[in-house]
């Protein structure tokens, strides 16, 4: 019995289950991690709720591919960051730009903090793949 | 040789078309090439050159003259938006017994490097992203020696610090690790202990914008900082002190992050909402008040002084900020773009209750230079590039000293075809205004930059000297004066 809850669990999970697919570039250390959250909605993305996933890459180069599969299909927002100097935070200057580099999809986030619905994209079934570049 | 005959000289040689020496610059045309003032140098160092020298430099001049503009306005067929977005070159312009020599150098910042490698405008696109303030640093508008270095001025990021020698790019003045990258403006000022006073502005900080005060030493360390909430999302270039205060003019030319709107938008000049004016105590940085003015727009200051209850500043005074506004051709155009120039002017601030006002003089004037040795305090004398209204001619050629106290006023006249640049006064002797004028003027006629002196008490009597580059460099905006 428990073997087939588990069985259709894993059914269930891969009938609504869709892959995202990150190709980051523009990396300009080759030091520290790629810090990634996927955000389903607006207060996830302003730090305010939970992300529905998040990755901790090392950087080796500069471009990372990054696979985060088991997401449901649906709208979502990456919001990502460079710490490459590993002290676990974007370090900013006296008037909150930062000084690390970091990305949203659409690459939007160029001249300050982009809202959700700039930054939302749709994951398909089939899964989706972006190319994000860091600022 | 007296100046009289030197200018005489000057005026023969001149018409002889200058043929001594190497010229590159285009033959003498009859009309004169105003856009030379906005052409892209597109070499990235401008190889030493001696000028030809007349009349004689006095000893107080032997130095170098470093100048600071934008000097590549156009890559791959695109020109720049703005004049103030072309990458800074400085010039170093040397005054020896041996004679004058001319080096530049465009300063190495993240934008100028990579746009150079890519031979086109990129910044901000996949191609070339860009982060903070100091990707779209221009380094174009001043500056500063600073603890042994030339440090290279813009106004919404850091300064960067060249070799004064060799005028290479050192990298960014980092005061701090929480400011670097920030804005820094191109106009410190000297306090009497030989410290200096600078502003920021950072509209698109925080939920209100943050004004940035830095107080630092001659040797490039940081003294004091402090930063308040901006009164309105306002614009200054330049800001001015008295011997108690700092005064920052916030323009009512509004940035708006939300709408996209920058301050080189036409929509965001705003009147109606007048001019702001943010009076800091020198003792406390962090005891601020605000004042009010009409509405106006200024890029530079002279003079200012405590008066009792009361500020007074000299500014160069604008009705509104079209120069914010516009292109490379309507620069080029000058006066012929329908816009009245800047008019010294005295801006009379209350620390009480009660509006200021502005109180206009009759010059037209612009790139106002005072005697350093009386900051803060009631000084007369303003050398400034003096706008004539009743010319033709689209740019003027015009240096005067306007003594505001008692309404005199002493220019000297280039001549057709010639803009006058920004001169600075070296001080010589204890008078207000007792020393030397020197500056840069563009032939636009003949395609040369020249370099002058003038006695600063003297003017209308012309040059004691002036050498001749065999080159025309971009019109600049400041500059500063070394001795040795």
């Amino acid at each position: 019995m428990k073997r087939l809850i588990a069985a259709a669990l894993l059914l269930a999970a891969n009938a609504h289950a869709a892959t995202l697919t990150l190709d980051i570039q523009g990396l300009t250390k080759k030091t520290g991690h790629v810090l990634i959250a996927v955000h389903a909605d607006a207060a996830s993305f302003g730090d305010k709720g939970k992300p529905v996933a998040v990755r901790n890459v090392e950087v080796k180069d500069s471009t990372l591919t990054v696979t985060i599969p088991d997401l449901a299909p649906g709208v979502y927002a990456v919001s990502l960051f460079h710490d490459a100097n590993d002290n676990h935070k974007l370090d900013t200057n006296f008037i909150g730009i930062p000084k690390e580099g970091y990305g949203f999809s659409n690459n939007v986030g160029a001249r300050g903090r982009p809202s959700f619905a700039d930054a939302r994209f749709t994951l398909a079934a089939d899964g989706t793949t972006l190319t994000l570049t860091v600022f | 040789m007296d100046r009289r005959t030197l200018l005489q000289g000057m005026g023969a040689a001149l018409l002889a078309g200058c043929a001594s020496g190497p010229r590159p610059a285009a033959a003498p045309t009859a009309a004169p090439d105003w856009a030379l003032g906005w052409r892209s140098v597109t070499a990235d160092t401008l190889a030493p050159v001696e000028a030809r020298v007349r009349g004689r430099f006095p000893d107080a001049l032997h130095g170098t003259l470093y100048r600071n503009g934008p000097a590549r306005l156009e890559r791959a067929g695109q020109r720049v938006r703005h004049w103030f977005d072309g990458d800074g070159m400085v010039q170093a312009l040397r005054v020896s017994p041996r004679g004058v020599t001319h080096h530049g150098r465009f300063v190495s910042t993240f934008k100028f490097q990579h746009e150079e490698r890519l031979g086109h405008y990129a910044l901000g696109t996949p191609e070339l992203p860009a982060r903070g303030n100091d990707a779209y640093n221009t380094s174009n508008t001043s500056v500063l020696m600073v603890g042994g270095e030339l440090l290279a001025l813009w106004e919404a990021g850091s300064a960067y610090r060249l070799d004064p020698a060799t005028l290479e790019t050192l990298g960014t003045k980092d005061w701090s690790p929480e400011l670097t990258g920030v804005p820094f403006s191109a106009h410190p000022l000297p306090e009497r202990d030989g410290s200096y006073w600078n502003f920021g502005i950072a509209p698109y900080a925080g939920d209100q914008g943050l004004m940035l005060l830095y107080h630092f030493s001659a040797d490039g360390r940081m003294l004091q900082f402090a930063s308040h909430p901006m009164p309105i999302p306002g614009y200054a270039h330049a800001f001015v002190q008295t011997e108690r205060h700092l005064i920052v003019v916030l323009a009512p030319l509004l940035w708006d992050g939300k709408r996209g709107v920058t301050w080189f938008d036409k929509e965001a000049w705003q009147p109606e909402l007048g001019t702001t004016v943010f009076v800091v105590d020198k003792a406390d940085l962090t005891r601020v008040v605000r004042r009010e003015l009409p509405a106006g727009f200024v890029f530079h200051f002279g003079h200012a002084w405590e008066d009792g209850d009361r500020l007074r500043a000299y500014a160069c005074w604008y009705e509104d900020s079209h120069f914010m506004h516009q292109t490379l051709e309507q620069d080029s155009q000058g006066r012929g773009n329908g816009h009245p120039p800047a008019r010294l002017a005295q801006l009379e601030i209350p620390l009480g209750t009660g509006e200021g006002r502005i109180i206009r003089s009759p010059y037209s004037a612009e790139f106002p230079v005072v005697d350093p040795r009386v900051p803060g305090r009631r000084g007369s004398t303003h050398f400034v590039t003096l706008e004539e209204e009743d010319t033709p001619l689209p740019h003027g050629g015009v240096i005067a000293r306007i003594d505001v106290e008692h309404g005199k006023v002493q220019r000297f006249d280039y001549g057709a075809g010639i803009i006058a640049e920004e001169h600075l006064f070296v001080p010589s002797g204890p008078r207000e205004g007792q020393g030397w004028l020197l500056g840069t003027s563009l032939d636009c006629t003949r395609g040369q930059t020249r370099l002058a002196a003038f006695d600063a008490e003297h003017l209308d009597d012309g040059p004691v000297a002036m050498a001749t580059l065999p080159r025309a460099l971009p019109l600049g905006f400041h500059g500063t004066f070394l001795k040795g």
